[in-house]
């Protein structure tokens, strides 16, 4: 039988300083730095369009109203919209947010049909709308939410990893705005989202955490799915006129659920301009 | 030293050797990797500053040429009065930064203009058919690295939003442009040639370059709304200029 040791290993001091030691500590050394930066770069990788599936084809919600509980809103709350035709500022003619080319206040466009697109880097992520609203900034160098905080429609949001899940912190809201459930979000509320892919990949499951003691008398919680869409999908692009008339300036009346804009309770404008004019000279 | 006591150490110190070696290779193997997918970071805030901009004056064919310029200013002004998408190449220089990020299959600008985000995959796609894509303010943008340099190829353009080329000349249906990204001055300048090609437009390619700086790193993004119902925002640039009360 052979003996695969070819010689007594001197253990202790004098074989910890020799060359073979030295040269077996920086491999696994360096074994160890690459297991390091390895595991820094195994999060999972949400990049790509994700979309929401309503069964009742587009704009059919059921499948996301229908299966979020009713918000547990603290008593007298009042209507999130005014009664159309009784607003102080353009009475009949009060526009439809969605119609009238309004920015549409998060969360909207993550329960709207089109999908939306998430870049990832180590340092920020983005998820990218297709509907007017603009895109989420969510910043994973560390950093905490400012001092003085800018509010705007999507909220200033910071992300961090637990494990596989991504933790996405947003407060700052900008307004009033609508939340499945019959909820709303306002200026002080705080939304904590959980991402996280399941089904190989397949399915994004996001659940999201809405607290505000104004609004609510316990965080509003619920779950949303979203599916992977092919490697070669591309974004759209949502154009909006409102100052065509034969698209948008007659269909005062039709109701767009949760797209409410930021303005509805923050800033009214004092009249709607009726028709687009001609440059001035 | 008797040599039975000598054969351990030097099997030992051939194994060491070995293993040394053994490391640089991996090291280095490591390092060549790094060095070729370390591609440049165009992610940051950039601005243009007065001096940015080297426009020459393009080769407008005829019929671009005589095109009615007030059809286009009307045109124009319902774009701004309404918050129309502007759209490329107007987001690229409106007056304020604009935001790049970019990750491995994508780069995505934004600006502070009423316009989506500017998509550019880098993954190898093609452009999607004309015959499903429906044409946009922004086209559809792919991208590949030549050396440090970014090429991205643009087409599906509409003439919807402003639409006015740098030097002359309007972005439509037949436009194809063709931009150049690259780093200068270690990071600190980005400079970005535009190539627009439209035969019906141009007697020949209409290339211009802008210098953008960036901007500190601490800048954040921020959120620019544009409503079309401000009756105020409406009333100023529909009315003649008045005092400012």
């Amino acid at each position: 039988m052979v003996n695969l040791k070819p010689f007594p290993v001197p253990l202790g001091a004098k074989w910890r300083n020799s060359i073979a030691a030295r040269a077996a500590l920086t491999v696994g050394a360096a074994l160890l730095i690459a297991g390091t930066v390895s595991a820094q770069s195994t999060h999972p990788d949400l990049s790509g369009f994700w979309e929401p599936k309503y069964t009742g084809g587009s704009g059919a919600f059921i499948d996301v109203f229908g299966k979020v509980d009713p918000a547990p809103v603290v008593a007298g709350l009042p209507p999130m919209r005014r009664p159309r035709g009784e607003h102080p500022a353009y009475g009949a003619k009060d526009p439809v947010d969605g119609s009238a080319c309004r920015v549409l206040a998060f969360p909207f466009f993550m329960t709207s049909s089109p999908p939306f697109d998430i870049l990832q880097r180590d340092d920020e992520i983005l998820i990218i709308s297709e509907r007017e609203g603009g895109s989420r900034h969510v910043y994973m160098d560390g950093r905490p939410h400012p001092a003085d905080l800018e509010h705007t429609s999507n909220g200033h949001s910071i992300g961090h990893w637990e494990g596989d899940t991504l933790v996405i912190d947003t407060v700052g809201f900008l307004g009033f705005a609508g939340v499945p459930g019959g909820g709303r979000r306002g200026p002080n509320t705080h939304l904590v989202e959980r991402y996280k892919k399941v089904d190989n990949g397949e399915r994004l499951t996001v659940s999201f955490s809405w607290e505000d003691p104004a609004i609510y008398t316990k965080p509003h919680n619920y779950t949303l799915n979203y599916y992977k869409m092919p490697k070669d999908a591309y974004a759209f692009e949502d154009p909006c006129d409102s100052g065509d008339p034969k698209e948008y300036q007659s269909v005062n009346g039709v109701s767009v659920i949760g797209a409410t804009s930021v303005y509805e309770q923050n800033d009214a404008p004092a009249k709607s301009p009726q028709a687009p004019a001609t440059p001035t000279k | 030293m008797t040599f039975l006591a000598m054969k351990p150490n030097r099997v030992l110190r051939k194994r060491a050797q070995s293993i040394v070696l053994f490391a640089i290779f991996i090291l280095m193997f490591a390092s060549r990797s790094n060095a070729q997918t370390a591609l440049p970071d165009l992610s940051g805030f950039w601005e243009l500053r007065y001096w940015s901009r080297n426009i020459p004056k393009p080769s407008l064919t005829p019929a671009a040429a005589s095109a009615d310029r007030q059809a286009q200013a009307g045109k124009d002004f319902h774009a701004i009065r309404w918050c129309n998408h502007v759209g490329v190449p107007f987001m690229m220089d409106d007056g304020s930064p604009i935001d790049i990020r970019q990750s491995k299959n994508e780069i995505a600008i934004t600006s502070q203009s009423n316009s989506p985000m500017r998509h550019i995959y880098l993954d190898g796609r093609a452009h999607p058919s004309a015959d499903t894509f429906d044409p946009t303010t922004l086209g559809d943008s792919i991208g590949h690295w030549s050396g440090d340099t970014l090429i991205v190829d643009t087409v599906g353009f509409n003439d919807a939003g402003l639409n006015a080329i740098p030097g002359g000349g309007v972005r439509n249906e037949n436009s194809h442009l063709i931009e150049q990204y690259k780093l200068m001055d270690e990071g600190r300048k980005l400079q970005v040639n535009f190539t627009w090609i439209d035969d019906k437009m141009f007697t020949k390619p209409h290339t211009y370059a802008f210098m953008y700086e960036k901007l500190p790193s601490s800048t954040t993004a921020r959120e620019w709304l544009c409503d079309p119902m401000d009756g105020a925002r409406a009333r100023f640039l529909i009315d003649p200029p008045q005092p400012p009360k």
